[in-house]
Parts: structure tokens; C-alpha cells; sequence
């Protein structure tokens, strides 16, 4: 096999020097292909999901799935999975995907049959961290979360080996973010939520006491993240990320919808309807809080944009807007930087803030008028 | 916010599992698989109930050797949580490879073993908070993720706390099994309270369930570090409950298993911790503070709890009622499996 395996990498090397040759070489390539009695790897969505393996490698094709194995190179156990005999090969399918860089080898009654690399994945494909939440350059000093936006679905579980954050000398600030198994990342794992430590942020919990906020007021800090992160794929980020930030004062107020400064759009026209919130808000809630609704209840479709920095958003309409009443409907649970929503402070003096009563949403109204 | 609930679909396979987050045995071999990738509980048949006798486990480097049978290396894979099945005392390990592909093993004896879920009969129950025709009225808007944080079995419910990737808040609920087509499901805000000062809603990140004086009660520890008590007769769908905070396990730390076990009459809540030793609470003294049950404990410490020396314990199940099965990360970074008795910690 690994005869006619140079033959046909041999024959690959002489197409690019002997043109003249080029339809046998073409015919004999083809025919080695046919003829293909290589282990070869069984890709899907750039994946390494299973192992091909000719029939004649094996003699015994009846108990072939008791007596083939596959092991990592160099390691002694069994890989999990299942062989399946089709047509012409038996495939071995590991109950996860072959590792990237890594040499198997394959096994029958206990002696080696083959070997076969998973080639690293196309470095040009890696991730990159494409924005960072909040985006503004100053935060308050209760910042309770920041969201890592990233191009390519990313690998779990290490983050925290990857995030740092750095005081005005460089030095690593210990003790920010909160360790926490498993990760905050949204299904695609392009979004990682890390929260700042929210026992130190909480005012009177022993962690708050001992430790302090873990930011402070009035300090300059830098977001470090490595560009050893790697991506599912196994390929580290194309470069790693820095963002410097300014920290001001504590935010200790509810978001007021109720005096944001609405830019209202002319009827019959796709103009966007704009709300300023006077404040940064949290990127994802204003996506998904924020709903306009006619005067019968029923949602006016469009897309929502977020304002630069995150100070409010653009509705932008699917169909022109017709004269008449509306209501901007925000769901409760909107958040600011710092935690508290529309209904709640992150945390409240329980002396000083009765409860208000429940509400799923905060409503405002607005007319379009008729165009004269 | 009251969650939409599909009917659960009664006979597809538990090869829908997307993510394992969660795992805890329910009733006659059904072990519950929390999916925080799908926010679906699923109910799973292990088919796993011929009665077995708790067994001693030791197997060394348990990290690597789940990592070699998956024909990868340690840094690919992560342990997302172990259950120990009740019935069969066998132990049950979910795995996630760095694409993201969940696995679930199991050991016969030292020997590791694919519990293959394709083959498996599962009921689930769907979590989402934001339901999908919602999402489509406006185009752009990402779905909120409720991962699980935790999910436990307790007299016929299914208890499931989560955790939201973008708002911080408290979600819990109890769910009533086998999950019908109209689920009775209560979703409860749970608020604690600091030293009498503040109170806030937090997410939970662990729990159990224990009788104190002879009511049972929901032990909860949180994101940010605090222990709270819960009455369970309280837990009604809709209402806002307020927990006493009884201990505080420290900064930078988040509880990661909790169980009871018994000690000679008495019992023992155990927690281990991300970056805190394995600690120890007496329900005796938990139960000296029941005559301010609605009030936040006074003082910084609230119940005092014994930090044992023993770091870096990864994972955590019950055994029995004695003994517990530990995944512990050594001093020289070896992974190593065992189990050890309550007077052992």
C-alpha cells in the first residue's frame, strides 16, 4: 500500500514538470484513486468525524469491529466509538471528532495497520475578537458584565486563562472576573458574558468588605485578551486585543425609559424611529427589550440597531409607518452597566426602596401623524 | 417571567442532547441531562437499574485517561459534571470536547465506557424564557441563553436554577415528572439578603434540598458567594421569596457541587468550591438559627462552616450516605477520582 501510495505522489510531483504527459498522468492518478486502499480521514463541516479503512487491511471482515482498534500515537487505550462496515471499508466513527495535529494509529488483532495525521486547520480561517461590550471608553465603577464578541465559534472552558485586566503600570488586577464553569456563551459561541466578580460589587458582602469594588473610581484600566485563545477549530486568535478604559462614578439608578429622548419619524416613509437613553445600556438587552407596538397590540416589524457606545437604538421599520398611535414597549428586565433594571437595583438598601410593583414592561406612547 | 413550555415530545432520542451543563438521577434509573446549548431539561432511560453496592474508586490521572479513550488530550476536553446513579451506584461522567460535541461515560469497574444516547428513550422539557415565534417578529435579535446551573430531583420535581448570558438575575424552577404535555411550572425571583443592609437577585449556581427541624428547606449558594435558606413550602409559582443568608464562602469563588451526608445522627451539608477549600457546614447550627427564618442574619460570618484543607475538588456526588465520589485536581495537576467518607474530608 505505501507503494503505491509514493507512486501516486510521485506521479503528482512529475504533472508540474512533464506536460506533455499530462492526460496519462491525469488517467494514472485517477486510477490510483479508484484503487485507493490508504486509510484515509472522513471530513465533514472541516471535521475529522471518522476513519475509512480498506477491506483488504483486514482479514476478517465478520469480526472486525471487535478486532480493530484505534489509538492516539503513542498511547495504549482504545479509542471510544463505533465500526461500521460499508461497501468497500469500514469506518471507524469516534464518539468525537479527531483532534487536529494529532497522529492515530490503527490496530488489527493487535498489530498495527496504518497511521494517519489530522492536518492542522487553515490558519487563515482563525477567530478574531471583533468588539468588545460596553464599547464606550468610560465605565461606572459597579460594571457588572462585559460580552467578547468574536468572528468564529470559539473553544469553552479556558477564557479566564485569556482575559486580563491591567492597572495603569500593566500589572494584572487579581481577582476581577468571576471564575464560573460552565462559561456564559451564546449558542454559536461567538458571545462570551464574563462577569466582574459580583460578591466584590455587592455593597456589605464579606468580599466587598475584605476586597473592595474590583474596579475604582477614577483609575485607568487596560482589557488584555491573549491571542492564544483558540477557536473550535484549534487555531489560536489571528491577534491578541487590548482595550483601555476610564472608570467613573457608581451607577445607583435604574434605567428611566420615561425620559429618553425619542426622534420620531415621518408617516409613509422607512425613516427610523431613534431612542437617546442618556446613559450606556447593556448591548444585548436593548436587542432584545426594546419593541415598538401599534395601537391594537401587535408588534410593528423591523430590525433594531444599537447606538454607538450603547446610548439608545434605531428602530428601523419594515414597511413604512403608517399615522397613528404607538407605544415603545421595553421589557423589565433591561439593564444598565452596573445591573439594575427598569424594576430593580443590583442591589437596594432594603430600608430605604419599598418594592415597586411588578411589571414585564415599561410602555411610552407616541403619535405619527398623518401627513398633511 | 413565566417560561413557554413545549409539550415535551414523549418518544424521540436523548441523541438531541446538545450540551451537558447538568446532570442528576431521578426516579428508577431516569437520569436528567441539563442542555444549557438547547435550554432543555431531558429525561433520559438509562435502562441502568439492577440494584449495586456502593463501590471504593481510586483511577489516578481519571482526566487523561477520558481524554485518551476520546483520542484527544486533557487541554481539549472539559468535565462538566458526574452523577452517581442511586440504584446501580454506578457513576456517570459527562465530558465536552472542544468543539463543543457533549459525551456521556460511565465506569465498569476502571474500565471508562460510552453511554451511547443515540440509543436511549428520553422525555425533555424546553426552558427558553424567550420563545422562538417572539424572536421572529424583529430581525437581529439574538436569544437570551439560559445555561443550567444546576439541576436536582426532590419528591417528584425536577428543580432546575439557571443562569442568564445576559441579564442577572435569579431563575429557578420546579418542574413536576414524568413532564406532561401541561407542565406545572413556577418560576420563582428568589432574593437574599446582606447582613440586614441590602437584598438582591442573583443567580443560583448550586443547590440541594434538606429537612431543618423537621421542614424541608432549599440550601442554595450563589454567584456571589453567599448560603441561603429557602422554606420549600414557600416556592409557589410567581412569588418573590426571600432566602436568610446563613454563611459566606469568600471573593473570587463560585460553589460548584453540594450534598448532605450523614454523620453519626447528624447531618452535614458539604460544598466544594472554585477556589475555596472544600467546606463543611453543620445543619445543627443551621437549625439554631430557625427563629428568624424571615429576617437576614445579623453579623458578618452568619453560621460558621469548616474549610477543610481539601483544594481543587473539580467534581462531587453521593455515594451513599456516608461517602461521596471526588474528582480532585492534585497539587502536582493530576486529575485523580476516588471516593472517601464523610469523617475523610
Amino acid at each position: 500500500m505505501k507503494v503505491l501510495y509514493n507512486i501516486c505522489s510521485h506521479m503528482h510531483i512529475r504533472l508540474g514538470y512533464m506536460l506533455s504527459l499530462i492526460f496519462f498522468v491525469q488517467f494514472f492518478v485517477l486510477a490510483c484513486q479508484q484503487n485507493k486502499k490508504e486509510i484515509s480521514i472522513i471530513w465533514k463541516n472541516k471535521q475529522a468525524v471518522g476513519i475509512s479503512i480498506p477491506k483488504p487491511l483486514v482479514d476478517d471482515i465478520d469480526s472486525a469491529s471487535q478486532l480493530l482498534q484505534t489509538r492516539l500515537a503513542n498511547n495504549a487505550a482504545s479509542i471510544l466509538g463505533e465500526y461500521n462496515t460499508t461497501g468497500e471499508e469500514i469506518v471507524f466513527e469516534p464518539i468525537v471528532p479527531l483532534s487536529r495535529g494529532m497522529e492515530y494509529e490503527l490496530f488489527f488483532r493487535n498489530k498495527i495497520i496504518g497511521k494517519i495525521n489530522i492536518p492542522m486547520a487553515d490558519a487563515s480561517g482563525a477567530a478574531t475578537l471583533v468588539a468588545v461590550y460596553p464599547s464606550a471608553d468610560t465605565v461606572p465603577e459597579n460594571l457588572l458584565k462585559i460580552y467578547l464578541r468574536f468572528s468564529a465559534s470559539m473553544r469553552e472552558g479556558e477564557a479566564l486563562k485569556h482575559i486580563a485586566l491591567l492597572d495603569s503600570h500593566n500589572d494584572t488586577v487579581p481577582g476581577v472576573f468571576l471564575d464560573l464553569q460552565p462559561e456564559l456563551w451564546n449558542k454559536e459561541r461567538t458571545v462570551l458574558t464574563v462577569w466582574l466578580d459580583p460578591g466584590r460589587i455587592k455593597r456589605d458582602l464579606i468580599p466587598n468588605q475584605q476586597m473592595g469594588n474590583p474596579l475604582r473610581q477614577g483609575k485607568q484600566y487596560t482589557l488584555a485578551v491573549s491571542g492564544k485563545w483558540k477557536d473550535v477549530q484549534g487555531l489560536p486568535l489571528q491577534k491578541a486585543y487590548s482595550k483601555n478604559f476610564f472608570v467613573g462614578g457608581r451607577d445607583s439608578q435604574s434605567p428611566q425609559p420615561g425620559t429618553w429622548v425619542l426622534s420620531l419619524p415621518a408617516a409613509e416613509t422607512k425613516e427610523s424611529l431613534k431612542g437617546d437613553s442618556n446613559e450606556p445600556l447593556d448591548y444585548f438587552l436593548l436587542l432584545e427589550t426594546v419593541s415598538i407596538v401599534d395601537e391594537k397590540e401587535n408588534k410593528v416589524t423591523g430590525d433594531i440597531k444599537v447606538h454607538e457606545n450603547e446610548t439608545g437604538f434605531e428602530f428601523l421599520p419594515a414597511q413604512p409607518w403608517k399615522p397613528g398611535r404607538y407605544k415603545l414597549r421595553i421589557a423589565s428586565y433591561l439593564e444598565d452597566l452596573a445591573g439594575n433594571n427598569l424594576q430593580r437595583l443590583f442591589d437596594r438598601e432594603i430600608s430605604k426602596q419599598p418594592e415597586k410593583k411588578e411589571e414585564q414592561f415599561f410602555a411610552r406612547e407616541f403619535i405619527i401623524p398623518g401627513t398633511k | 417571567m413565566i417560561a413557554a413550555i413545549k409539550p415535551p415530545a414523549t418518544n424521540h432520542k436523548a441523541a438531541d442532547v446538545k450540551s451537558i451543563s447538568a446532570l442528576t438521577f431521578g426516579p428508577g434509573g431516569i437520569l436528567f441531562i441539563g442542555d444549557s446549548k438547547s435550554a432543555t431539561v431531558f429525561a433520559v432511560n438509562t435502562k441502568d437499574t439492577k440494584k449495586g453496592q456502593p463501590a471504593k474508586v481510586d483511577i489516578k490521572n481519571i482526566d487523561q485517561k477520558i481524554a485518551a479513550a476520546l483520542g484527544t488530550t486533557v487541554a481539549n476536553i472539559t468535565i462538566t459534571d458526574m452523577a452517581v446513579n442511586p440504584i446501580s451506584k454506578k457513576l456517570y461522567i459527562a465530558v465536552q470536547n472542544s468543539d463543543g460535541t457533549p459525551v456521556l461515560l460511565t465506569l465498569d469497574g476502571d474500565k471508562l465506557v460510552a453511554v451511547s444516547l443515540k440509543d436511549l428513550s428520553a422525555t425533555s422539557v424546553a426552558l427558553n424564557n424567550a420563545p422562538a415565534e417572539d424572536a421572529k417578529d424583529q430581525r437581529g435579535r439574538p436569544l437570551r441563553i439560559s445555561s443550567i446551573s444546576d439541576i436536582g430531583f426532590d419528591d417528584g420535581k425536577l428543580l432546575v436554577s439557571g443562569l442568564s448570558n445576559h441579564e442577572f438575575s435569579s431563575s429557578f424552577k420546579s418542574i413536576p415528572y414524568p413532564f406532561t404535555a401541561k407542565q406545572d411550572e413556577s418560576t420563582l425571583e428568589i432574593y437574599h439578603g446582606a447582613h440586614g443592609k441590602y437584598e438582591t437577585a442573583a443567580p443560583i449556581r448550586t443547590f440541594t434540598t434538606a429537612v431543618i427541624n423537621g421542614k424541608k428547606y432549599l440550601v442554595a449558594s450563589y454567584t456571589c458567594t453567599p448560603l441561603v435558606l429557602f422554606a420549600m413550602d414557600e416556592l409557589k409559582p410567581g412569588t418573590h421569596v426571600k432566602g436568610r443568608t446563613v454563611a459566606e464562602m469568600g471573593a473570587g469563588n463560585s460553589p460548584l457541587d453540594m450534598v448532605t451526608l450523614k454523620r453519626n445522627n447528624d447531618e452535614v451539608l458539604v460544598m466544594t468550591n472554585s477556589k475555596h477549600p472544600l467546606a463543611k457546614v453543620d445543619y445543627k447550627n443551621i437549625a439554631s438559627f430557625e427563629g428568624t427564618l424571615t429576617e437576614p442574619v445579623k453579623g458578618t460570618a452568619g453560621v460558621g462552616f469548616t474549610a477543610t484543607p481539601m483544594t481543587n475538588v473539580l467534581q462531587m456526588d453521593k455515594l451513599d450516605d456516608t461517602q461521596v465520589v471526588l474528582m480532585q485536581k492534585k497539587e502536582n495537576g493530576d486529575v485523580d477520582l476516588w471516593t472517601a467518607n464523610e469523617s475523610a474530608l
